[in-house]
């Protein structure tokens, strides 16, 4: 742990009775239930979905950040991203599974509609994953593939 | 108060919602309950018999395999309606040459998973009561998917249905609930396969009570239980996911065929020591 200069974030999380979880930093509050859960009905994040949720955050962030710079217009920028975990009946703490509740692989596609050709954007994409620290975090772990769809 | 502590085996994370959803019917009724997971029957049994857990929901292997280790003293507390009175078909194909079950004699029959009580143990205890021993008289095939979950994952039991239709199997065994749903929904053409021979009904699964676990306690649980109902439009997700319309009390009397099996095919013998 570096100790000669600041972290780049810090957030606070609370846990209350209810197995809710509250987070918050700087002028923010995030509300989250459970590790993975899959209840449909429940309107707050899972720990999980709030980790693919960063990594959205983080490209289309980056995207956006790196196409101002060249000066390009993005027209519309929409990523959808679904993670699998090694064994989710480990997650949910299934006596006797074998593997971990690690995410195993992030799958997904980034569509783009701006005035860059395709080669043009496809360059500003891989300075943004170059960039992205969230992503440079996940992919020393976990299998990413992320396609770039441009869009015309 | 320390919740029960209700043991079920899950081969799908979309399982655990079900349990979380009964739960919370138990908590919000006063009644505290919280789950755990197994993997498979044979942990979930070691852990009921150890009293880790109060109630198993048992598949009837499991309750089987506890009350041989208890000698008896496991209780049936409650089981769903559609647990009672069930029965395996053995099915061919209607252009096939069986007419009757003397025709399987020399011919292939396709089973579920080796511990499935439904399409394996029970058909070939019906088989055997009728003069057929797997090896000698027919070829048993079974088909091993998700072994340790007694028969709970159908895949086993459609694989079985399969081997009919691509007629690498003169006849298969298939749970009659499962009949039903595969011939509605057109896994297969009930013109095409018909119902060769019936077993006679069985039990199958229920929430078995370890024998320590206080019988007030058990009781209030039980009560809480049959509070459920299906006309509740609250109720009725719940039970449609579980596959009922009605929570019963526990009987025994529905286990003594699949006693029988495990004791004619030495079943516990064969199982991987834990």
């Amino acid at each position: 742990m570096p100790t000669d200069r600041e972290p780049s974030c810090a957030v606070r999380g609370r846990w209350d009775a209810r197995g809710e979880v509250r987070v918050s930093g700087r002028h923010f509050t995030l509300d989250a239930v459970g590790s993975a859960h899959l209840d449909h009905d429940e309107a707050r994040p899972s720990a999980l979905e709030l980790l693919v949720s960063a990594l959205v955050a983080d490209l289309l962030a980056g995207l956006g950040r790196e196409c101002q710079r060249a000066g390009v217009r993005i027209h519309d920028a929409e990523m959808a991203i679904s993670a699998y975990l090694d064994n989710p009946l480990v997650a949910l703490g299934v006596v006797g599974e074998a593997g971990t509740a690690a995410v195993a692989s992030l799958n997904g596609s980034l569509y783009v509609s701006s005035d860059a050709d395709a080669e043009a954007l496809a360059s500003l994409w891989n300075l943004a994953l170059e960039r992205a620290p969230v992503h440079a975090t996940l992919r020393r772990c976990v299998d990413l593939d992320i396609e770039l769809k441009p869009v015309i | 108060m320390k919740p029960i502590l209700i043991g079920a085996v899950i081969y799908d994370p979309k399982v655990a919602t079900i349990w979380d959803i009964i739960s919370r019917f138990f908590r919000d009724r006063g009644c505290p309950m919280d789950c755990v997971f197994y993997t498979n029957y044979e942990l979930q049994v070691d852990a009921l018999l150890a009293g880790h857990i109060d109630i198993a929901w048992n598949s009837p292997l499991a309750w089987v395999d506890a009350q041989r280790r208890t000698g008896g003293a496991c209780r049936a507390l409650a089981m769903r309606d559609t647990d009672r009175d069930r029965r395996t078909h053995l099915v061919a194909r209607t252009d096939g040459p069986l007419r009757s079950v003397a025709d399987l004699w020399g011919t292939t029959v396709a089973l579920g998973a080796s511990d499935s009580p439904q399409a394996t143990l029970l058909p070939i205890h019906h088989l055997a009561q009728q003069g057929f021993q797997p090896g000698r008289d027919f070829t048993a095939r079974r088909h091993d998917v998700m072994v340790g979950k007694h028969g709970d994952h159908v895949g086993g039991e459609r694989d079985a249905l399969q081997a009919v239709l691509d007629g690498s199997a003169a006849a298969a065994a298939v749970l009659d609930l499962n009949w039903l749903l595969w011939s509605a929904d057109g896994t297969v053409d009930p013109a095409g396969v018909r119902v060769l021979d019936t077993t006679a009904p069985f039990d199958h699964c229920n929430f078995t009570a370890a024998p320590a676990f206080d019988p007030a306690r058990s009781a209030d649980w039980v009560r809480v239980l049959l509070t459920m109902n299906y006309a509740n439009p609250e109720h009725r997700e719940m039970m449609d996911l579980e596959g009922l319309k009605a929570w019963l009390p526990g009987r025994t009397s529905g286990y003594s065929a699949l006693e029988t099996a495990t004791r004619e095919q030495d079943f516990f013998a064969t199982v991987p020591a834990r």
